[in-house]
């Protein structure tokens, strides 16, 4: 029995990448490579990351998912609201998380019912999903109940900041989600060839509406994090450049926005190289104005050598993938 | 043989596609041990027919008969619940999985599930061992990196493992060369030999003459011709497919 080759290669490089990264930056400030530091890239980190795994499974079925950013948005402030209707911290955090969870299932059911392109379902519920906590909120921000709520964003556990904890959590549960189980095979299957994945009798309603579900439950987790960390409701969280850095994130890790290839260790190396070059300019004071920027480039220099991949891997065989449906998506 | 129950029996099937009529009273007889061929020109109505057997777009009307059974055939799952499997002609494969979890792929063997990757690796390669296959070196292999003579084996693969009673082939060869092809037909009478029903559509006469027992034509959504290889030529056959000639006494 032959042992199953792994593309060590490919997410070796974005590591390698990353250690020149911190290196740069290490040498160009001496405030970089500090605890201190450390600390504060890993939580910011921990948000883009979260909804970098949610959208690995998304891109991974050959769909995308633009309403993460709005969901984080939402989930902050319901998280608000079920505290002060009363309701304990944790119940109010966990209620958050499902009701991200179930944007993300009607996500899925439109998709997969309606048959309307991903981009557009989701970039609809993108608009819905942002306004929902601007009209509950009167577009104001709104105080924290409970003080154990800051828990969440700003403990620690034997040392480690929850965040951070919550994250390694997820990407555990997420990586043996797809490599070990049916349901991690039948997500490639879907994103590598549909139509095959019909044919077999691969139940495609219920894996779509999953990776829609697992993305917006990973969003409300987030939206929690978040909201807990500024121990403020403010409707507005999330829908900054998160969306726009965890897509990054899974791009140069390695997830083809084609469809079934990519990794959960190929995403965290991208969300780990993302959040050093964010965290990185800001430490050596480049403008935040030009982050946007630089992180665009990183995704056109990321999709380029995908699609390169892609169409080499095509070029080989007889049967052509089709045009990328998706590529037009990205220019959020 | 003739004694024998066929494995599938279709009685007066119809399928129309709005006001077109694709299927018109078909009958159509599969027995175990044999390659059955349909052959017919474009738009004859072959895939209608198949589709129908493979649960994919049932039939209107007519009695599918499943070794003596009256059936109903309305989902792909039904089918290979029966024992019906189809091998597509555009090769539903997924080339970015390893060819244990194409040969697996919606049948996957798993505890609560997580997979059970060793006892499916070792079925996988005990399945390619049983039909002569040598020229894949890992059933680790992405699909992706094999020829189109390998993929077409790692498709009929996937209908042998699960022990089908029919295996339908829809055009194997048509994107393979000489020496695949070969490769391929062989592979196609050791699944007749082995017991099972092969039903196979096919455009090249001469691959068809190569295998198959029996030939069935469809003209125009009606079978014009059932005839046994060692009794017909190519001629006639031809004769049958462009419709300038039906078979005495057929449709009785």
């Amino acid at each position: 029995m032959k042992i199953k080759k792994v593309s060590i290669p490919q997410e070796a490089g974005i590591f390698l990448v990353f250690f020149v990264m911190v290196l740069i930056f290490s040498v160009l400030s001496e405030n970089f490579f500090t605890i201190t530091n450390a600390s504060v890239l890993l939580l910011n980190g921990a948000i883009i990351a979260l909804i970098a795994l949610g959208q690995t499974f998304v891109l991974l079925t050959g769909g995308i998912d633009l309403s993460t950013g709005a969901n984080v948005a939402m989930c902050g402030i319901i998280a608000t609201v079920l505290m002060r209707s009363g309701l304990p911290w944790w119940v109010a955090a966990i209620g958050a998380a499902l009701c991200g969870s179930f944007l993300g299932v009607l996500n899925g059911l439109i998709i997969h019912y309606v048959g309307i392109p991903p981009f557009i379902v989701t970039f609809a519920a993108m608009g819905v999903a942002s306004s929902i906590p601007m009209i509950i909120t009167r577009a104001e921000s709104i105080q924290i109940t409970q003080e154990k709520f800051a828990w969440i964003g700003q403990g620690h556990v034997l040392g480690f900041p929850v965040p951070v904890i919550l994250v390694i959590i997820a990407a555990i549960i997420s990586s043996i989600l797809l490599k070990n189980t049916v349901l991690g095979t039948h997500i490639y299957a879907l994103g590598g060839n549909k139509l095959a994945a019909r044919l077999s009798g691969i139940n495609v309603m219920r894996t779509t509406v999953f990776v829609y579900a697992f993305s917006g439950f990973l969003a409300g987790v987030a939206g929690v994090i978040a909201t807990s960390r500024l121990n403020v409701g403010y409707p507005q969280t999330g829908t900054g450049n998160q969306l726009f850095y965890s897509i990054a994130a899974a791009v140069v890790g390695g997830v083809s926005l084609f469809g079934g290839i990519g990794t959960i260790r190929g995403a965290i190396a991208g969300v780990l190289l993302i959040s050093t070059i964010s965290n990185g300019m800001n430490v050596v004071n480049v403008s935040s104005y030009w982050q946007p920027l630089v992180i665009g480039l990183i995704i056109l220099g990321g999709v380029s050598i995908d699609s390169k991949r892609s169409s080499k891997r095509d070029g080989a065989k007889s049967k052509p993938r089709g045009k990328p449906q998706i590529l037009s998506r990205t220019k959020k | 043989m003739s004694q024998q129950t066929p494995v599938i029996e279709l009685k007066n099937v119809k399928k129309s596609f709005g006001p077109v009529e694709v299927l018109k009273d078909v009958n159509f007889v599969v027995r175990a041990g044999e390659v059955t061929a349909l052959v017919g020109d474009n738009g004859a109505g072959k895939s209608t027919l198949i589709k129908g057997l493979a649960g994919i777009q049932p039939y209107d009307a007519g009695k599918i008969i499943i070794e003596g059974n009256e059936v109903v055939l309305e989902s792909p799952r039904q089918s290979s619940e029966l024992g019906i499997d189809v091998v597509y002609q555009d090769l539903a494969l997924c080339d970015n999985l390893d060819i244990v979890h194409n040969l697996f792929l919606g049948r996957e063997q798993s505890a609560i599930g997580v997979l059970d990757e060793g006892h499916m690796e070792t079925k996988a390669a005990d399945t390619l061992t049983s039909l002569s296959v040598k020229t894949v070196k890992s059933v680790r292999q992405k699909v992706a990196k094999l020829s189109g003579g390998q993929r077409q084996t790692v498709a009929i693969a996937r209908a042998v493992l699960w022990n089908n009673k029919v295996v339908i082939l829809d055009e194997p060869t048509a994107a393979l060369g000489v020496a695949q092809t070969e490769q391929v037909l062989q592979l196609v009478r050791r699944l007749a030999a082995a017991g099972k029903a092969v039903i196979m559509i096919s455009h090249n006469l001469q691959d068809v003459f190569a295998v198959a027992d029996r030939i069935y034509v469809l003209y125009l959504g009606k079978m014009t011709a059932a005839v046994k290889t060692s009794e017909t030529t190519q001629a006639d056959v031809v004769s049958y497919i462009t419709g300038s000639k039906t078979q005495e006494n057929f449709g009785a």
